[in-house]
């Protein structure tokens, strides 16, 4: 082994400018910014109240993110209580942002659901009391013109 | 004279068979069609249609609704229910015509009746042989 110098195959490698540590993966996908623990709790909260609002008791939602069913509700009453009202709040101001910018489509829902027609946001199936009356309307429409 | 069935009256919208007693209207035929407008799915309107138990307004009442949720889905092109409109529609043929309107029970001559399974109400008073 010749003495002194510098070793073959030492020293930055071919196309490098400088030597890289070496890092560790990380656990989080590769460029998504780290929450906060403010922002986490917002979008626990948010969580909650769409399983509240899709109809799950709470014991199922403290199954589902998993701390105990007394924690979650001293923790959450507003969710659990308002949740279908808090998705829908949101929802609409959503709706509302997009109608701004020129969707006739998200204008259309708004209206809908100033009527009281709101087939997307119905809980346990039931169907919304405009569809309701309409199936009404054409049913008896029909018996007087004799089409049944 | 036409052959539909005349009306003593109209509940709802939906017009009263006449040749009843109006006990029968008021405690029979008026509930079951309150009870046919609360409905909403397509299974259960087409299950009361069907039945020969139930009050002939009801039941057209329930087959028109049936056809109402098929032709709404249609209109909004949504998922259209699993439902054969046509069959509903035939389990109710014959209950506004006097032609096929049954002397001796609440419900249509073409009504089909299993030997020893009637369900339909009999009459308290036959209809005459001329209606």
């Amino acid at each position: 082994m010749p003495r002194g110098g510098a070793r073959p195959g030492s020293g930055p490698k071919p196309g490098t400018k400088y030597r890289k540590r070496a890092r560790l993966p990380v656990a989080t996908e590769e460029g998504a910014p780290k929450m906060t623990q403010a922002q986490r709790h917002s979008a626990l909260k948010r969580h909650i109240a769409l399983c509240k609002s899709a109809g799950m008791n709470d014991e199922a939602i403290a199954e589902v993110i998993q701390i105990p069913l007394e924690q979650l509700r001293a923790a959450f009453p507003r969710e659990l209580k308002f949740g279908r009202d808090i998705v829908l709040a949101e929802e609409l101001a959503r709706l509302d942002a997009a109608s701004a910018s020129g969707s006739v489509t998200a204008s259309k829902a708004i209206l809908a659901a100033a009527n009281g027609e709101n087939p997307e946001i119905e809980k346990g199936g039931k169907r919304p009391s405009g569809h309701q009356a309409t199936v009404h309307r054409l049913a008896l429409q029909s018996l007087q013109g004799g089409k049944t | 004279m036409s052959d539909e069935i005349p009306f003593v009256e109209v509940y709802k919208g939906v017009g009263i068979h006449d040749q009843q007693p109006r006990g029968r209207i008021g405690n029979v035929v008026k509930p079951e069609i309150d009870r046919v407008l609360q409905m909403s799915h397509h299974k259960t309107l087409a299950d009361h249609a069907a039945d020969q138990a139930n009050a002939p307004e009801s039941r057209l009442l329930a087959a028109a609704m049936v056809g109402a949720i098929y032709t709404i889905a249609v209109e909004e092109r949504r998922e259209r229910p699993p439902i054969d409109v046509d069959l509903v529609k035939a389990t109710v043929a014959g209950l506004q015509t006097r032609k096929w309107r049954s002397r001796n029970f609440y419900c249509s001559l073409l009504d089909t009746r299993p030997p020893g399974q009637c369900r339909a109400v009999k009459r308290e008073t036959p209809l005459p042989a001329d209606d």
